[in-house]
């Protein structure tokens, strides 16, 4: 699984850092957040689909393997 | 309140959203309207709308170019000068927001936490051995006043006099301009004479230090854009996280089960903080001002409309939360508007988090057994910020902790 949090739609909320706080990492003058490292060990998959069903900006999209790009 | 149906604008009200019936009725008001009108108009204060619908409200909260924050967006003005940087337009907006950003940072929040539950500790230990505290006017607006004050460097036993200003500007506007005319002169003036101290006797690592210094697009901000950053930092912090914590604790106080729930498992309150944010909201609404001629969501907009986004409303919205009146602390997900969303995401929100967590907390711990004892008086205006002015409650008296911290 791959994560990338779209910078166009994230506002810093930070509410991914709460669940899945492996996967993100916020940007203190940016405002906003990035994804640690886009590929996600499997025992974070879980609380990285929380993550993103729990963005109120919808900012953040998984790739699971054999998606197209 | 009546309602009429016109052919060209659909529904329309004359709601008025500072009045006492909006204060007692809001969330009837919210469902009575919000699946037939998710964009409502009011002809009171001179006609403005009311986005009730969660879609509605996300939309318009996500579209700054069409959707803009001129001060001239306030129903009715609230301050002369824009507020920074609330009142300004991406993408210059950005640029004022970075100057305090590293500051209110997740991280920066959770540095701040243990001070603040010492805090709490202290404000607790000046009533717990008597039984009986206005718990509003004692822990709730007290402590985050004292925070936002030590942020900016002012001297925070002053409190209660920043605190009586900033509650005269947004809940005495709609009804007493003169008295909110008052407060703002009075803020201005306090501002004014903390800036003049810096530039005299040198600057500190405070947030009116770092605002004097700070430059956007190769200028320093003008007096007037200190004073409405340092204005805006205030009406943020002292109002609306007292709120949301009296909100809590009157319904902790109804709900036994709940209150039980989240003292044997303090793991739940952060799903709790979002649950509360979402049903307990205190910022019920922030103004828009349209910046062209549109349709949407079904209604017909005209460049200088003002809006209302009702995050209230958005948040008891049952198209996207199921049983939306009911507290359900596994509730998920929970994209609530709490906070607003888009370019103007509430700056303190993570520690409006925090803070609320930390004092609910330290009220559970030491008074578990708290129930509300007297007269809730809520704040007449409820239009911006649904708020406890005073919350008496009794409870079994405990012993005083001192500090958390050692020495």
């Amino acid at each position: 699984m791959r994560v990338y949090v779209d910078p166009e739609r994230c506002r810093g909320h930070a509410r991914c850092l709460t669940f899945a706080p492996n996967a993100f990492e916020y940007l203190d003058l940016e405002d906003r957040v990035v994804a640690s490292d886009g590929e996600i060990a499997p025992e974070d998959e879980d609380s990285v689909r929380r993550a993103e069903q729990e963005c109120p900006e919808r900012a953040i999209r998984i790739y699971d393997q054999g998606d197209v790009r | 309140m009546t309602t009429t149906d016109s052919h060209t604008e659909g529904a329309s009200t004359d709601l008025d959203h500072h009045s006492e019936y909006f204060r007692e009725n809001n969330y009837a008001i919210y469902s009575e309207f919000r699946e037939r009108c998710p964009v409502l108009h009011s002809t009171a204060w001179d006609g403005f709308w009311l986005f009730l619908g969660y879609d509605a409200i996300v939309d318009a909260a996500q579209d700054a170019e069409l959707f803009g924050s001129g001060v001239e967006k306030a129903v009715p003005p609230l301050s002369p000068d824009p507020l920074i940087p609330i009142d300004i337009d991406p993408p210059l907006h950005g640029a004022y927001r970075r100057v305090v950003l590293p500051h209110f940072s997740p991280g920066a929040a959770q540095r701040w936490r243990l001070r603040i539950r010492q805090l709490a500790t202290e404000l607790v230990d000046d009533f717990i051995e008597s039984g009986r505290a206005d718990i509003v006017q004692q822990l709730t607006t007290p402590l985050p006043a004292r925070w936002i004050l030590q942020m900016l460097g002012l001297d925070d036993s002053r409190w209660s006099e920043w605190v009586h200003w900033i509650h005269s500007t947004i809940h005495d506007r709609a009804h007493d301009p003169e008295r909110a005319g008052n407060g703002v002169t009075n803020i201005y003036g306090s501002i004014m004479a903390a800036m003049e101290d810096r530039r005299a006797n040198g600057f500190g690592d405070d947030l009116i230090s770092i605002i004097l210094q700070a430059e956007v697009e190769g200028a320093p901000l003008t007096d007037e854009q200190v004073i409405g950053y340092v204005f805006l930092l205030m009406l943020g912090g002292m109002d609306t996280t007292s709120g949301l914590t009296g909100n809590a604790l009157i319904r902790l106080d109804e709900d036994p089960a709940l209150r039980q729930q989240l003292i044997d498992d303090p793991e739940l309150l952060g799903a709790a903080t979002e649950e509360f944010l979402r049903h307990d909201t205190p910022t019920q609404g922030l103004y828009r001002i349209v910046k062209r001629d549109c349709e949407f969501h079904g209604q017909q907009l005209r460049a200088g409309d003002r809006v209302t986004l009702m995050f209230a409303s958005g948040n008891r919205d049952p198209k996207v939360f199921d049983q939306p009146e009911e507290i359900n602390l596994t509730r998920s997900p929970n994209r609530h508007l709490a906070f607003s969303l888009g370019p103007h995401r509430c700056l303190g929100s993570n520690f409006a988090r925090v803070m609320f967590q930390e004092m609910i907390a330290e009220v559970l711990e030491r008074m578990p057994d708290f129930a509300i004892d007297g007269e809730v008086v809520r704040f007449e205006d409820a239009g911006d910020v649904y708020a406890v002015r005073h919350l008496p409650i009794r409870f079994t008296p405990g012993p005083r902790r001192g500090s958390r911290l050692g020495s």
